[in-house]
């Protein structure tokens, strides 16, 4: 936390931002019902430790937010394109991220009474050289460590790995 | 293979302004209110609980 204030203080935004540490799937009492004009999260579903957590978050996510707000979750696209992509999206996936069906994100913000839904893709054009893939990079969530090196040194060698495409699922409180 | 990032500083630039590009492209404004929810990457390897980031994102107009 002290890092993440220090960051305020760096980008001079601190009078803007307030950290709250909190669990995702119950805000009650931490965060008031229609509070936000919109409430996003960035690779954050892929983080769950508990899966099954993530209908919950996304009502959650539903309550804190105004009515005619929107929602949008922004996870990574697991359809690799290239041998690149495929580095990145299997380093993360043998890791034990949660990646979710398309449609489970989209079913879940329906049973959230979310309206408007949709699905579309982003382009990163994000290609990281083999040196560089080698390397632990908090800031695109890449820690190449010894068991990656097992399974995946010599295709990173090849191919070094390109940050995915992004997926956006929105929608908006009725 | 055309990598267009070989250094970390690079990347950080890049992801930072990806990060950006989306801001924009999600629609958010100044002056609106914004819940981002993270997972606190830092505090999740210390087994820490789900964290939720709030800002007031007047920080895009300036960037």
């Amino acid at each position: 936390m002290a890092e993440f204030i220090e960051n305020l203080n760096k980008w001079k935004v601190k009078d803007m931002v307030t950290f709250v540490q909190a669990d995702a799937i119950d805000l009650k009492g931490v965060i008031s019902d229609a509070f936000a004009d919109m409430v996003a999260s960035y690779r954050f579903l892929e983080e769950l430790k508990r899966p099954e957590d993530m209908v919950g978050i996304i009502k959650e996510m539903s309550r804190i937010v105004k009515k005619s707000g929107v929602i949008c979750v922004i996870e990574l696209s697991t359809q690799a394109r290239n041998e690149a992509e495929e580095n990145y999206i299997r380093l993360h996936k043998e890791s034990g991220d949660s990646f979710f069906e398309s449609r489970e994100i989209v079913e879940a913000m329906g049973k959230a009474k979310l309206k408007d839904i949709r699905l579309e893709t982003f382009e990163t054009n994000i290609w990281f050289s083999p040196d560089l893939a080698k390397q632990d990079l908090s800031c695109a969530q890449v820690w190449f460590t010894p068991d990656v090196e097992k399974t995946l040194g010599s295709l990173i060698d090849k191919y070094g790995m390109k940050y995915p495409e992004l997926l956006i699922f929105s929608g908006m409180k009725g | 293979m055309g990598w267009n990032i070989t250094d970390s500083k690079e990347l950080e630039d890049a992801i930072f302004k990806l990060k950006l590009r989306l801001a924009q492209k999600i629609g958010v404004r100044q002056g609106m209110t914004v819940v981002d929810m993270g997972c606190g990457q830092k505090l999740l390897e210390n087994k820490e609980k789900y964290w939720v980031l709030t800002f007031l994102p007047n920080i895009w107009q300036s960037l």
